[in-house]
């Protein structure tokens, strides 16, 4: 390890020529900057992997007989165990999806789970994330570097590799393909994770596309490959969110889309990964019921723990909420990327009261979290080691079987102060090392 | 309620100043069968077209699209068939996805407008059913809000078109749509033809009983044997009666004509 560590200039540097890079757009702007890479691995031990491998593999299983569920019968609102307006007020529902069966059934495919470690080292949810989860391309990266960088580390110690995503991904393409060629399309060069979708299309050996090289005919979707010549897609990992990915169906705006995508995917000549329309399930407000979700559809107990969550939108919640405004973290459900997060700590007296009737005539917007005291991490800065904070992303692949990759994507927080890590609010990250035994 | 028989045709042809490719396009202007109508006969032509599909959205509105690929300056489309209306007053009451429609929708949101407007609306019989009250907020948006065209368009939302005073159907349509709502009573936005000549139609249905009830607030009146229904959905943005994209800048001039006429009995 202390091999790997004085490599990391180099390594870090490596990773600059690769294009590691994270794209922000602030105010209008677009900044992209390196995605800064510790070497200072987050290890993670086989008994308390094994844990988490059960509990993730369940709560995707149950995420995903949800989305089955939400865009068909509807059973567990009809059953009331989730109110209909937490299904219907949500951004990510798209109604266009009522009735469309995704091949196989599958609608998250790639799933990112956010997780924490609090001090006593229970490991809590914060985020499930179902739409276009990015980062695993960020690890598997810096780790072949470091085997690289230091060949011994790897064979004494019995770490488990983590090449294999790429085999898993294109085992998962496979699986849900309904006849054609896999493709990875990407809005572009532009995108915050263009690096991501150029590195999982050359390991997957699937092609790299954009819209502008998609067409439909006659409810078929067709690419143009390298030499001109007009090719099938019978699977489609799509790094474009949901309402630009088709100008007839979604946003008329688009251009980046394909016109008439939806429409194939409606026949079930393509098949999207991930589907249309998992914004419903990995919206904050529906993240409180993803427990009883576990309960409904498997009926077995949550192994996963969410964080302590209150919904304003119940009354005995809300009255928590205002009555303890200063110790609670506050989520906007429609924000992401770390957006939209409030800690009560850090209001002032008059935010807090504005706050406080914003929760009242808006309960549904937010949700209220107990702040967990997350463990730290150490990473090295200039030469020392100085403990950050750190979550771990999670990533879950479902295609004939639900598998956890035996990896993830440590991200911490550069400013000693933060608990937001996301990489939008400029974090770096860590490899996550799962140990075999 | 009388059972007519109604002719019917949609056109719309879209001109070009210069010539275009890649011009796919998506056209919900098909009638959909229901208790209240049957749709007798429906022809859809198109031209030009290198393919052509069908199929139903999420809310089970018929549609046609495809693409026409080679370049024109002309495109052309018109449905025309027969439908049997007042089979009945109401629709049958189907999906049970009636929570679709009883949260505000992006253009049904209300804003301080609706809000305080809805709040002076008193139906004189609170208890009475959804279709009575609705009704009564359908009679009071028909006096207090005005017809006028050219003032809003298909980005307008309720509560813009509220504080102008007026618009048209779409947004009598939007604002009762959004009044039912928030009454708690499940509204939806319907697209449709109207008998005479001139432009497409919108109005607001409303869950009663099990049942879907059709009002009318630009007239003022109950959906009768005179309406044909192409589709339903959330607001406007779900029935959008045709979309078109292609290459080239060109100048599009397009003109829409439906016409119904009642069919005298044979």
């Amino acid at each position: 390890m202390h091999d790997i560590c004085r490599e990391a200039d180099a390594i870090n540097e490596q990773l600059a020529r690769y294009g590691v890079k994270f794209g922000i757009y602030k105010n209008n702007v677009f900044k992209e900057q390196l995605f800064p890479f510790d070497a200072i691995p987050r290890i993670i031990e086989a008994d308390e992997f094994a844990y988490l491998e059960r509990g993730l593999r369940q709560r995707v299983t149950a995420l995903n007989c949800f989305l089955a569920d939400i865009y068909s019968d509807k059973k567990i609102v009809k059953d009331g165990v989730i109110p209909p307006e937490f299904i219907y007020s949500s951004s990510g529902y798209l109604p266009q999806c009522e009735g469309v069966k995704p091949p196989k059934n599958i609608a998250s495919h790639i799933s990112g789970i956010d997780l924490v470690q609090s001090q006593d080292g229970t490991w809590y949810v914060l985020e499930d994330n179902l739409r276009v989860p990015s980062g695993a391309s960020y690890p598997l990266i810096a780790r072949d570097l470091c085997r690289r960088a230091s060949p011994r580390t790897f064979r004494e110690r019995r770490i488990e590799d983590n090449r294999n995503y790429a085999g898993l991904l294109k085992q998962v393409m496979d699986y849900v393909n309904t006849g054609g060629d896999n493709v990875i399309m990407t809005p572009g060069r532009y995108n915050a994770a263009f690096f991501e979708h150029s590195y999982l299309a050359e390991k997957t050996g699937a092609a790299l596309v954009t819209g502008s090289n998609l067409f439909v005919e006659n409810d078929v979707l067709y690419y143009l490959d390298y030499s001109g010549e007009k090719r099938r897609i019978g699977a489609i990992y799509r790094r474009v969110s949901d309402e630009y990915l088709d100008p007839m169906n979604f946003l008329p705006e688009s251009l980046i889309g394909v016109p008439h995508m939806f429409d194939v995917f409606r026949k079930g000549n393509v098949a999207i990964l991930n589907a249309p329309g998992n914004g419903v399930a990995d919206d904050k407000g529906i993240y409180y019921f993803v427990p009883k979700m576990v309960k409904y559809y498997l009926d077995e107990d949550c192994i996963t723990r969410n964080a302590p969550t209150y919904l304003p939108y119940y009354e005995q919640d809300r009255r928590y909420v205002l009555d303890h405004l200063g110790e609670i973290v506050i989520k906007d459900v429609a924000e992401a990327g770390g957006y939209g997060v409030v800690f009560g700590s850090k209001l002032t007296r008059q935010e807090k009261e504005d706050m406080a009737a914003l929760i009242q005539s808006e309960p549904r917007r937010f949700i209220a979290q107990d702040v967990i005291d997350f463990i730290d991490i150490d990473i090295m800065e200039n030469g020392e080691r100085t403990p950050r904070k750190a979550d771990l992303r999670a990533f879950v692949l479902s295609g004939e079987d639900v598998v956890v990759w035996k990896s993830g994507l440590t991200r911490f927080s550069r400013d000693p102060d933060s608990f937001i890590v996301n990489s939008s609010q400029g974090g770096g990250f860590k490899d996550t090392w799962v140990l075999s035994r | 309620m009388c059972k007519t028989i109604l002719s019917f045709s949609y056109e719309m042809r879209s001109e070009f100043d210069r010539d275009i490719t890649r011009h796919d396009f998506r056209l919900m202007c098909i009638p959909r069968g229901s208790l209240r109508q049957r749709v007798l006969r429906a022809v859809c032509e198109v031209s030009p077209y290198t393919w052509l599909s069908e199929d139903c959205d999420g809310f089970g509105n018929p549609y046609v699209y495809g693409a026409a690929g080679d370049h024109h300056r002309l495109f052309h489309v018109r449905v025309s068939g027969q439908v049997q209306t007042g089979l009945a007053d109401f629709e049958e009451y189907a999906s049970e996805n009636d929570g679709l429609f009883r949260f505000p929708s992006p253009m049904t949101v209300p804003g301080p407008k609706i809000t305080h407007y809805f709040g002076r609306l008193r139906p004189p019989d609170e208890a009475g059913t959804p279709l009575a009250r609705a009704r009564f907020y359908m009679e009071q948006l028909h006096r207090d809000f005005s017809y006028r065209s050219g003032v809003t368009d298909t980005a307008t939302t309720a509560e813009q078109a509220l504080a102008q005073g007026c618009g048209v159907c779409q947004d009598f349509a939007h604002l009762l749509t959004a009044l039912c709502r928030l009454d708690g009573i499940p509204a939806r936005y319907a697209a449709g033809m109207l008998t005479g000549e001139g432009q497409t139609h919108a109005w607001t249905e409303v869950l009663s009983g099990g049942r879907w009830y059709g009002l009318d607030p630009t007239h003022g009146r109950a959906v009768d044997c005179n309406y044909i229904k192409l589709s339903h959905g959330r607001d406007c943005r779900d029935c959008l009666v045709n979309r078109g994209l292609y290459c080239n800048p060109a100048r599009e001039t397009q003109r829409i004509r439906a016409s119904v006429a009642v069919l005298p009995p044979a």
